[in-house]
């Protein structure tokens, strides 16, 4: 029983990780231009299928991850460059809705250029799995937390050490403050949305070893991101994090316990609760518009 | 310009700023018609008139956060071409309307990002103690959120952000706005400091005699036009500036 509950453990935190690096990524974007950007999942799909692409063209597993980060920040920038900056104008679900739309046009080009079929990245240790407690563990999802945790803690130091990073911060809190400071706001929304782009990219590459990936990965790996950053309150950071683990978590005990037939409808429970009852989420501020 | 012939006053200075031909508009609704304005090197000019005169948007024009039409020159140099950022690089710095403090950020963060545009890292140090000695109080809170301050402190700490800039023309908007009176007693007696210092002050207030007693010279703003300018004092002691504007 023990050993189960271990197994559904560690999946559920495995599946947290990559939901909470996503869930960081909408969290960025809203904190910065208020937009939620529903193109985040496609991020994941350009970390995942980039890889395989580039190793199929016979780059070294390292090399074409990088590659593929790579050109997942360089498509944050352009989506923000081409479509959201041009539009500056319109308002926050105008904004959204280009997203939308954004979204479908990289999963159409990933379509078009990579194929439809599902592909598997190898690992990333020889060893497939190690026993701990009577379950077993994936070496893979040793790497998952680790980078995670890597990732969490970099851009912990990112927003509280350096000057960039805090005028990110500058930004989000009050755009024409920042202006007034010399911050070229223009620049940071770009950065946000390369970084953005960066950890979604991230987490479509470490998680592609055990879920597969598709040009069509992006579209749920994206909303569920999206349910975890709303249950740990748009724009909180640490209820982006709380809201991955919860969500992973209830995922993996839904389909141990109930059935996995279940699973994906987890996520889309929990949003309506969190909306009925908590309408800011866990860590969200209590302020109804942000002015 | 109305005739305001006896109030008329040049600058004894050379321009540092120097505005003509102003005209601004929020979508349809023109908010400035063809402002003409002068401030010279080391003045401190006042900026009167009622709420929805177009104070505010005359500053935000000055900092490069509203486009205008007409010319915008500064010691010299003409601004259309120049972003917010770089009028910051420059020397023009605003303190905004409502203080605008970074909320979540420490005080002391708040204080550093006003020197965003500057590399000088030891001048930046040196500059933080100077505000710091300037206002005791940030200096206790520096750890703090800047959104647990108090309004007062809130407007020091946007001052303080605004003097890490190094400006050369600092622009005030309503420093007096929502405090105490003995609170506004402090605001203007920083900003008479800040004259001393030789700092060339731009001061937008409703509170107008507080804003004239501080300043060598004065503008009224009245709908989008200048109607009179003039010595602080000189204006101070109009009748119809008095009967509008001082409450009889």
């Amino acid at each position: 029983m023990l050993s189960e509950f271990f197994q559904f453990t560690f999946s559920g935190v495995t599946l947290g990780a990559i939901y909470a690096l996503v869930a960081l990524g909408f969290t960025l974007i809203y904190n910065a231009s208020h937009v939620i950007n529903f193109a985040q999942g496609e991020f994941l799909m350009i970390g995942g299928m980039g890889t395989v692409v580039l190793l199929e063209a016979g780059a070294p597993l390292p090399l074409a991850m990088l590659g593929a980060l790579l050109l997942a920040g360089v498509a944050g920038v352009v989506l923000y460059k081409l479509a959201i900056a041009p539009a500056k104008k319109a308002n926050v679900v105008t904004l959204i809705i280009i997203t939308i739309g954004a979204s479908i046009f990289l999963r159409g080009l990933a379509q078009f250029f990579w194929g439809k079929q599902y592909h598997a990245l190898p690992r990333f240790s020889a060893t497939e799995s190690i026993s701990v407690g009577g379950a077993t563990l994936l070496t893979q999802s040793l790497w998952v937390l680790g980078i995670a945790v890597v990732l969490v803690v970099a851009l912990a130091l990112f927003f509280n050490r350096s000057r960039l990073g805090k005028a990110i911060l500058a930004t989000s809190m009050n755009k024409d403050a920042a202006r007034l400071a010399g911050i070229k706001t223009q620049t940071i929304l770009t950065l946000a949305f390369g970084i953005s782009a960066l950890l979604g990219a991230v987490a479509g590459v470490i998680v592609a070893p055990i879920t597969f990936t598709a040009y069509d990965v992006g579209i749920m790996l994206g909303l569920k991101g999206f349910v975890a950053a709303a249950i740990g309150g748009l724009g909180s950071s640490t209820g982006a994090i709380v809201g991955g683990l919860l969500l992973g978590l209830s995922e993996a005990y839904t389909a141990g316990y109930i059935s996995s037939d279940y699973k994906d409808a987890v996520p889309f429970v929990i949003i309506l609760a969190i909306l009925f009852f908590l309408p800011n989420g866990l860590f969200g501020s209590r302020a109804v518009e942000r002015v | 310009m109305t005739s305001a012939a006896p109030f008329n006053a040049l600058p004894d200075t050379p321009n540092l700023l120097e505005l003509s031909g102003i005209t601004t508009a929020y979508g349809r609704i023109e908010v400035l018609h063809g402002l003409e304005l002068r401030i010279g090197a080391g003045e401190t000019v006042a900026l009167v008139g009622a709420n929805g005169a177009g104070k505010s948007t005359l500053l935000r024009v000055i900092s490069g956060l509203q486009p205008a039409s007409g010319a915008l020159r500064f010691d010299g140099a003409d601004l259309a071409r120049t972003d917010a950022a770089e009028r910051v690089r420059r020397g023009i710095v605003q303190v905004p309307e409502g203080r605008q403090v970074f909320t979540g950020l420490s005080v002391e963060d708040n204080l550093l990002l006003g020197a965003y545009t500057r590399r000088d890292k030891k001048a930046i140090q040196q500059d933080l103690e100077k505000q710091y000695q300037r206002f005791p109080i940030l200096k206790d809170k520096r750890r703090l959120p800047a959104g647990t301050l108090s309004g007062g402190q809130q407007q020091m700490l946007a001052m303080g952000r605004a003097l890490m800039a190094r400006p050369r023309l600092l622009l005030l908007d309503e420093p007096s706005m929502g405090l105490a009176p003995l609170i506004i007693e402090q605001i203007f007696a920083i900003v008479g400091e800040l004259k001393q210092e030789g700092i060339t002050l731009f001061v937008v207030e409703q509170n107008a005699a507080e804003a004239l007693a501080v300043a060598d010279r004065g503008y009224v703003l009245e709908t989008g036009s200048i109607v009179a300018e003039g010595h602080g004092q000189a204006l101070l002691d109009n009748d119809s500036v008095k009967a509008a504007y001082l409450g009889g």
